[in-house]
C-alpha cells in the first residue's frame, strides 16, 4: 500500500466510520463517473474478454487434444506394463502363442492396432448419404482384454441394457465390430447395419454389433473395436500381430521373458516399457502446444495495455474530482483501493465474457489443433472440447492479474499525489515525462536481460520468458521513441518549409499543421500507450509472419534438395505397404529411365526411442534427396561411396533431441540386435515425429533380411525429346496403375507438401488475427479518450473557424500518424521476434532450423496494418468529433 | 487367491456336470451371479436363455458306440463337452488333499452366420484366429488343514493354438495355455495301460498328477446314452473312469507336497438343456474302500422335488454296472458361504435294493446302505465367474466308521 506510513500518522482517518464514509462517496463517484462513460465500459470490457477469450480458447483446445491423446494411449495401453513389438510388420502371432503355451505367461494380450476408414452404406433407394470416418481400429482378443483394459466391461447394449456374454461372445465371429455412439451417429449406424471398412487397399463388410455409450467410455469417440481375426482380415496382415501387450508385474516373469526372447533370437530392445513408448508419444506435441500457448499469452498482454490505457484516462478524467476528495479528507488508501477496485470488476466482467467466448472459439481452434498434429504427428480425432476447472482458473487468474497490474500504475498515481497538483490537468502529463528517462532505462534492462537469458539454458519455457521481456522491454521505450520521432517530426516539417515555400509546405508548417504530431507527444501518457498495445500486436503479426515466411522459403528449398527425382511411386493407400517385387523388376524394361531411387521404411528403436529408419538404394543417376547440413563425407562422388559404406545419415531434429554430431555412434535396433553405427552425415528433416535415420539398402537387407521397397524415386533421361517422354509417362502411369501404385511428380509432391505446411500454419495466422482484433479495439478506446479528453480544445479550434470537415481530416491525420508510427516502430521488435521464434524457439520445439528471411511484404503488411488499424479505430471519434457542438463543450466541465 | 477378474465372458457356470445342461446356455447368465445375493437369479436367467439354440449341432437322441481313444477327444459337432477329473490323494506326511480339474469346450456357434446374402463377409478361413469354439479350464485344490480352497480359472479361444484337444502320435493332448491333459493308452487291449497326465499352473498353485486307469471306461446310461429330460435328444453322451491311480506333486502357496490318491473322470458331450423345471443338480462320485465306486445325479426341480430323469449307478471293482434306483437323500447340515448361498454340505444317501436280490460276494449294493458324507472342509466354494460348490467329502456308514472318499458337487443354489 503506498499510503500506510501517512495513514498511520493520521489516526483520525483510522476510524472505520470514516473509512465507511470514504468508500461510500468513492463507490457513489465511481458509479456516476463510469456511467456517464458506458462507451469506455463497453471498449474494456471488450478487450479484456477478447484477451481472455484468446488464452482460454488456446488453452482448452491444447488440453482436449493432449487429454484426447491420453485418453486413447492410456485406454489403448490399460495395464499393460511392457509391449513387445518387431517394428512395423508387426509380430508372428505364433510368438504369442508360444508365450501362452509354453511359457505360461498368461498376462499376456494379443494386439492389432491400425488406423481405418469406416464408410456407411448408402440406402438402396439413395436417400441416405454415404458418410466416412477415420478411426483407431483396436483388434484385441476379448479372452485376454479384461486383465488389460476395462472397455469390454462396461459395454451397452442400446438403450441401459448389460451387455451380455451372447453379445460380448458375437464379437468371437469375424467381421463384426463394436463402437462408440457418437461415432455411430456420425456415419447414420445403428446395432446390425452392416457398413464397408477400407484399409490396406481393400474394403471389407462389416457388421455393428454394439455401441459404446461415448460419455462412459471417452476412447471410443475415435476407436472402434474388433476381434483378433477380424483386424487380421481387415487389415491383410495374415499370421501377424501389431504387438502383444504383457503384464510382467514381478521380476521373474520379467526375466523369464527377456531370457526367453534371448532364446528366441529376438532382437534386444523388443520388449518395452509401456510407459516409455507412451511418453515419447506424448512429448512429440509437447512444444506445439506450448508455442500456442505463448502466442495465446501474448494476446492477454495487449489486454493489459488496453486495461492500463482506459483507467490511466479514467483517473485522469476524474483528477479534479480525486483532487477535491483529497482535499475533503478522503484517504489515499481508499482512493487506490476504489481504482483497483473499479478494475477488478471490469476485469471480472471482462473475464467471465471472455470466458464465454473463449469457449465458442475454443470449438474453431480444437479442429486447427488436431488438424495440424494429423498433419504433423499421428492420427487424433478429438471433437469434444474439454473444459477442466484449472483452465477456467488458470485463464481467470491471468486476466486478472494482468488487469490489476495494469491499473497498479494509474492508481498508484492518483493516490499518491497530493490533493492540489490532482486537480492540475497537466500534473499527469508532466510525471509522465518526468518518467519517461526511468521507463526507458526500465525498458533497455528488460530487452538485455531477456537476451542473456536466450543464452541461458535449452529450455522452452525460458525462452518464452526471455521473448516476454525483450517485447515489454521493447514497449517501455515506445513512450521515448515517439518523443523522439515527434521532435524530429516537427524539425523536419520546419525544415520543409524552410525549403519549400508550397501551400502544401505552409499547412504542414503552420500551427494546424503541427497539431497532429505534437499533440500525440503532449497527451503521451495516453498516446504511447495506445501505439504500445498497437505496435505488440503488429510486431507479433510481423515477427510470425517473417517466421513462417522463412519457415516456409526453407521448407521450399528443402524439398527442392529431397525430390531430385523426376517421379515418385509408391503404394497407393499407405507408405508402409511393399511395391511388389516383380513391378520393380519390370520397371527396368521402360526406356528413358535412367536412374532409380528404391527406399524401405520401418519404425525401429533408435537410441531406445521408436523412430524410423530408412534404407536407401540408388541406381544409374539416382541421388540420395537429402539436404545434408554437416557431414564427414566427400562431396564429389558423394552418393555411390557412401552407398559402400556402414554408416548412416541422421536427420537434424533426431541428432539434437540425442545430442548426436557426425561421427558419433548411434544404436540403432536392427533384427540381428542393437548396433552401433556412425553418423556420416546429418540432413534437414521438417517432418515433424520420431526423426528418420536413413543407412545404405545392402546394410539393411545384412540385418533385416527384407528385400522389399516401399517406394521409388525415378529419373528421367533429360536428354531425351518431349514425344519419347511423354511416352514413358504415359508408360509409367499404366505400370502404377497396374499395380496399385500413386503416381506423383516432384512437382506434385512439392505442392502437396506446401499445402500441409499451410495449413499447418493457419492456426496461427489465426491467432495473429486475433491478437491484431485486440490491438484494434484498444487504438479505438484510446482514441474515443483521447476526443473525449480533448473535446474543449477541438471546440476552441471550431470556434477558430475550423470546419467540421477539416476537423476530421485532423483527426484522420493524427490517427494516421499513430498507425504509421507504431507500424514503424513494430517492425524492429517483429524482426527481432523472429529471429528469436526461427533461431531459439523453433529449434528447441522441434530441432528444426531454418534461413533467416526478411520479405519486404510481410513489412509492407504490418505497417498497413497498423496504418489501417488505426484509420479505422478513428473513423468513429472522428464522425463523432465532426458533430460537436462547440458552444456546449466549450461550457461544459 | 491371486486370481485375476472375471475374464470373457463374465458368468460361464462350470457347475453344469453330469447332467446333459448346456453350458453356452448358462454362459448367458450375464454376471447374474455375481450380483446376487440369494441363488435363485441365476437359474432363472439360465432358463429364460434356453432356446432353440441347439440348431445346427448334432445331439445325442439315441445310443451310438463309443469307440477309444477316438472318444477320448473332442467332439466339435456338439455345443459342449467336458473333461471332468475329481480326486482325493495324501501326501506322505498325511495331509489329505482334494483337487478337481475341468477343460470344458464351449461353442458359440454352429456355424459362423453367413446367411446374409447382400453381405461379402470375411472368410472366416483367413485368419487362424477365427473361432466358433472356446474353452474354458478350472482347477480347484482343497487341503484340510487350511481352510479354504484355491481356484483357478482360465479361458481362451480354440484357436491360434491357444487351446484345444489334438491327437498327437498316438497322444492326446488338450489344453488351455499352459494347462494340459495328456492321455495315452500304451496297449489298446488292456484299460491298465491308460494314462492322464495333469499338469496346470497359476500363481503358486500346481497340479502335476499322473493318473493311471484301475477300472475300465464306464459307458453311462443306456451304453453311454444319458437321458436328462422327457425329450429325448435333451441327452448327452456320457462315460466315466471311475477309478485311476493318482501319483504326483500338488503344491499350495508355493509348498509342494509328493502326493498319491485314487481320482474319477467323466466325460460328457451334449448340444442341448435342461428341462424348464430342472433348476441345479447334487452330484456324488464315490469311491469306497471295498473297491465299488458309485455316482448319484439328483436333478433338481423348482418345486423342491428330485426329477425322475435322475441317476444312480455302481461299479464292482471288476468294472461292472450296475444302475441303481435312487437313493434316499437327507441332509443333516447346510453351510452358508460368505458369498450368502447356502449348500447342503452334510447328509446322507440310502439305497434300498428293490430286486430283492441277495448279497453276493462281489459287493453289489445290499439291500439296504446308508452312505453318510460330510465335506473335507465346508469352503470349497468355487467363487469363479459362476459360483458353484465342489468338493472333497468323507464317507462314512450308518455306524460312523470311515468307508471311503468321494467329490460332492452342488449347482443351482
Amino acid at each position: 500500500m503506498p499510503d500506510n506510513r501517512s495513514l498511520q500518522s493520521n489516526p483520525n482517518l483510522l476510524t472505520s466510520s470514516s473509512l465507511v464514509a470514504d468508500y461510500k462517496v468513492l463507490a457513489t463517484c465511481s458509479q456516476r463517473y463510469w456511467q456517464k462513460h458506458l462507451r469506455q465500459v463497453a471498449l474494456m470490457l471488450i478487450s479484456v474478454a477478447m484477451g481472455v477469450a484468446i488464452v482460454f480458447s488456446v488453452d482448452i483446445a491444447n488440453h482436449s487434444a493432449k487429454r484426447a491423446f491420453s485418453l486413447s494411449l492410456d485406454a489403448v495401453t490399460g495395464r499393460t506394463t511392457h509391449q513387445l513389438s518387431a517394428g512395423s510388420d508387426g509380430i508372428d502371432e505364433s510368438i504369442y502363442t508360444q508365450l501362452r503355451t509354453s511359457l505360461g505367461i498368461r498376462q499376456s494380450a494379443p494386439i492389432i492396432d491400425s488406423d481405418i476408414t469406416i464408410r456407411s452404406r448408402s440406402a438402396d433407394n439413395g436417400s441416405t448419404p454415404v458418410r466416412t470416418e477415420h478411426v483407431q481400429l483396436l483388434g484385441v482378443d476379448l479372452f485376454a482384454e479384461p486383465m488389460f483394459r476395462n472397455q469390454l466391461d462396461t459395454l451397452q447394449a442400446g438403450a441401459g441394457e448389460t451387455f451380455s456374454a451372447r453379445q460380448r461372445l458375437s464379437l468371437l465371429e469375424t467381421g463384426t465390430m463394436i463402437m462408440g455412439d457418437t461415432t455411430a451417429n456420425r456415419l447414420g449406424l445403428a446395432l446390425g447395419d452392416t457398413f464397408d471398412v477400407i484399409s490396406a487397399g481393400q474394403q471389407h463388410q462389416v457388421r455393428l454389433i454394439n455401441l459404446v455409450d461415448v460419455s462412459d467410455q471417452a476412447v471410443f469417440d475415435s476407436l472402434v473395436m474388433v476381434d483378433i481375426s477380424t483386424a487380421q482380415l481387415l487389415l491383410n496382415m495374415p499370421g501377424r500381430l501389431s504387438r502383444i501387450d504383457l503384464i510382467l508385474d514381478d521380476q521373474q516373469s520379467h526375466k523369464k521373458v527377456v531370457n526367453w526372447l534371448k532364446q528366441q533370437q529376438f532382437p534386444p530392445g523388443s520388449l518395452v516399457e509401456a510407459a516409455r513408448r507412451n511418453n515419447a508419444l506424448q512429448q512429440m506435441t509437447a512444444a506445439f502446444h506450448t508455442n500456442l500457448l505463448a502466442m495465446s499469452l501474448l494476446a492477454i498482454l495487449v489486454g493489459a495495455f488496453l486495461i492500463y490505457n482506459t483507467i490511466t484516462l479514467s483517473v485522469l478524467e476524474r483528477r479534479s474530482l480525486f483532487g477535491q476528495l483529497r482535499m475533503s479528507g478522503v484517504s489515499r488508501r481508499a482512493l487506490f483501493n476504489t481504482i483497483l477496485f473499479e478494475a477488478a470488476i471490469f476485469a471480472a466482467l471482462g473475464v467471465a465474457f471472455g470466458l464465454l467466448l473463449g469457449y465458442l472459439l475454443g470449438g474453431a481452434l480444437l479442429h486447427l489443433v488436431t488438424r495440424t498434429i494429423n498433419d504433423l504427428f499421428f492420427t487424433l480425432d478429438v471433437r469434444r472440447l474439454d473444459v477442466s476447472w484449472l483452465s477456467v482458473l488458470k485463464t481467470v487468474a491471468v486476466g486478472l492479474l494482468a488487469a490489476l497490474l495494469a491499473t497498479l500504475a494509474p492508481a498508484r498515481e492518483a493516490a499518491s499525489s497530493p490533493p492540489v497538483t490532482l486537480t492540475q490537468r497537466s500534473s499527469l502529463e508532466r510525471g509522465t515525462r518526468g518518467l519517461i528517462p526511468l521507463i526507458s532505462l526500465t525498458g533497455l534492462i528488460g530487452i538485455a536481460a531477456g537476451y542473456l537469458l536466450l543464452g541461458a539454458g535449452q529450455s522452452l519455457w525460458l525462452a518464452f520468458v526471455a521473448l516476454s521481456l525483450i517485447v515489454f522491454g521493447y514497449s517501455l521505450l515506445i513512450p521515448l521513441c515517439l518523443l523522439l520521432i515527434t521532435s524530429l517530426g516537427a524539425k523536419l516539417s520546419a525544415g520543409v518549409t524552410g525549403k519549400h515555400n508550397n501551400l502544401f509546405a505552409q499547412r504542414l508548417s503552420g500551427p494546424i499543421g503541427q497539431y497532429p504530431l505534437r499533440s500525440l507527444s503532449a497527451s503521451l501518457s495516453r498516446t504511447a500507450v495506445a501505439i504500445a498495445a498497437l505496435v505488440v500486436a503488429v510486431s507479433a503479426t510481423a515477427g510470425v509472419g517473417i517466421m513462417i515466411g522463412s519457415f516456409r522459403a526453407s521448407v521450399a528449398d528443402w524439398l527442392d534438395e529431397s525430390l531430385q527425382a523426376d517421379i515418385y511411386l509408391r503404394d497407393k493407400h499407405t507408405i508402409s505397404n511393399p511395391v511388389s517385387a516383380q513391378a520393380i523388376d519390370n520397371l527396368g524394361t521402360v526406356n528413358g529411365i535412367i536412374g532409380i531411387r528404391k527406399t524401405r521404411i520401418r519404425e525401429t528403436d533408435i537410441e531406445g526411442s521408436p523412430s524410423n529408419l530408412l534404407a536407401l538404394e540408388l541406381t544409374g543417376v539416382a541421388q540420395g534427396g537429402f539436404a545434408l547440413i554437416k557431414t564427414s563425407l566427400p562431396a564429389a562422388n558423394l552418393w555411390p561411396q557412401w552407398q559402400q559404406q556402414t554408416t548412416v545419415l541422421v536427420s537434424e531434429p533426431l541428432a539434437r533431441q540425442h545430442a548426436k554430431e557426425v561421427g558419433d555412434p548411434i544404436d540403432i535396433l536392427t533384427a540381428t540386435g542393437t548396433e552401433s553405427f556412425t553418423i556420416a552425415a546429418i540432413f534437414t528433416d521438417y517432418n515433424a515425429g520420431t526423426g528418420l535415420v536413413v543407412m545404405p539398402m545392402p546394410q539393411y537387407r545384412a540385418r533385416w533380411q527384407d528385400s522389399a521397397i516401399n517406394s521409388l524415386g525415378i529419373h528421367l533421361d533429360p536428354a531425351i525429346t518431349a514425344e519419347s517422354r511423354r511416352q514413358t509417362l504415359t508408360t509409367l502411369r499404366q505400370f502404377a496403375n497396374q499395380n496399385g501404385l500413386i503416381f506423383r511428380s516432384n512437382s506434385d509432391i512439392r505442392d502437396l507438401s506446401l499445402g500441409i505446411f499451410d495449413r499447418t500454419f493457419a492456426i496461427t495466422h489465426v491467432l495473429r488475427l486475433l491478437t491484431v482484433g485486440v490491438a484494434f479495439v484498444g487504438i479505438l478506446s484510446a482514441l474515443l479518450a483521447l476526443m473525449l479528453e480533448r473535446r474543449r480544445e477541438f471546440a476552441v479550434l471550431r470556434s477558430l473557424g475550423l470546419t467540421p470537415h477539416e476537423l476530421r481530416r485532423l483527426m484522420f491525420l493524427q490517427t494516421g500518424l499513430m498507425g504509421v508510427v507504431a507500424g514503424l516502430l513494430a517492425l524492429p521488435l517483429g524482426v527481432m521476434m523472429s529471429s528469436i521464434l526461427i533461431n531459439v524457439i523453433n529449434l528447441r520445439s522441434f530441432g528444426w532450423t531454418m534461413q533467416f528471411q526478411l520479405p519486404p511484404g510481410v513489412l509492407i503488411e504490418s505497417l498497413l496494418l497498423a496504418a489501417v488499424a488505426a484509420l479505422l479505430a478513428g473513423c468513429y471519434p472522428a464522425w463523432k468529433l465532426s458533430r460537436l457542438s462547440p458552444a456546449e463543450a466549450l461550457r461544459s466541465p | 487367491m491371486s486370481f485375476q477378474q472375471p475374464i470373457y465372458p463374465t458368468s460361464v457356470s462350470s457347475a453344469m456336470r453330469s447332467v446333459g445342461c448346456c453350458i453356452f446356455c448358462l454362459l448367458l447368465i450375464v454376471g447374474c451371479q455375481r450380483d446376487t445375493t440369494e441363488n435363485s437369479a441365476p437359474v432363472v436367467s439360465l432358463h429364460s436363455e434356453l432356446g432353440g439354440d441347439a440348431t445346427g449341432f448334432e445331439r445325442a437322441c439315441e445310443p451310438v458306440a463309443f469307440n477309444f481313444p477316438e472318444d477320448h477327444n473332442a467332439h466339435p459337432s456338439f455345443r459342449n463337452e467336458w473333461w471332468y477329473f475329481t480326486g482325493n490323494v495324501e501326501s506322505k506326511s498325511g495331509t489329505r488333499f482334494g483337487f478337481h480339474v475341468t477343460f470344458f469346450r464351449i461353442a458359440v456357434n454352429a456355424q459362423p452366420a453367413r446367411d446374409d446374402a447382400d453381405r461379402q463377409p470375411i472368410s472366416a478361413q483367413n485368419s487362424t484366429w477365427s473361432a466358433s469354439q472356446f474353452y474354458m479350464g478350472h482347477f480347484a485344490i482343497t487341503e484340510d488343514e487350511t481352510s479354504a480352497v484355491v481356484a483357478h480359472e482360465r479361458f481362451a479361444r480354440a484357436a491360434a493354438g491357444l487351446a484345444g484337444a489334438q491327437t498327437e502320435q498316438g497322444q492326446l493332448r488338450v489344453w488351455l495355455d499352459n494347462w494340459t491333459i495328456v492321455n495315452q493308452q500304451t496297449d489298446p487291449a488292456d484299460f491298465r495301460t491308460t494314462t492322464w497326465q495333469l499338469s496346470l499352473a497359476e500363481d503358486d498353485d500346481y497340479l502335476d498328477l499322473s493318473l493311471r486307469a484301475l477300472k475300465p471306461v464306464v459307458e453311462q446310461g443306456i451304453r453311454g446314452y444319458s437321458q436328462k429330460s422327457r425329450d429325448p435328444c435333451n441327452s448327452s453322451y456320457y462315460y466315466s473312469i471311475p477309478r485311476l491311480q493318482v501319483d504326483g506333486t500338488i503344491s499350495r502357496d508355493g509348498k509342494a507336497h509328493k502326493v498319491s490318491g485314487s481320482a474319477w473322470l467323466d466325460r460328457e458331450w451334449s448340444s442341448s438343456a435342461l428341462a424348464d423345471d430342472q433348476i441345479g443338480w447334487d452330484w456324488f462320485a464315490l469311491q469306497l474302500d471295498d473297491g465299488r465306486d458309485l455316482m448319484v445325479y439328483h436333478l433338481r426341480r423348482q418345486d423342491g422335488s428330485i426329477d425322475p430323469y435322475s441317476y444312480a449307478v455302481t461299479i464292482d471293482p471288476d468294472g461292472t454296472k450296475t444302475v441303481l434306483p435312487l437313493p434316499e437323500y437327507d441332509i443333516t447340515r447346510w453351510w452358508t458361504s460368505p458369498s450368502g448361498a447356502r449348500y447342503p454340505v452334510d447328509g446322507s444317501l440310502t439305497f434300498n435294493n428293490e430286486s430283492n436280490e441277495t448279497d453276493n460276494e462281489n459287493g453289489t449294493v445290499k439291500q439296504s446302505e446308508t452312505i453318510r458324507f460330510a465335506p473335507l472342509i465346508d469352503n470349497q466354494e468355487m467363487n469363479l465367474t459362476v459360483r458353484y460348490w465342489e468338493g472333497a467329502i468323507k464317507l462314512t456308514d450308518a455306524n460312523g466308521a470311515a468307508i471311503g472318499r468321494g467329490y460332492l458337487e452342488l449347482t443351482g443354489y
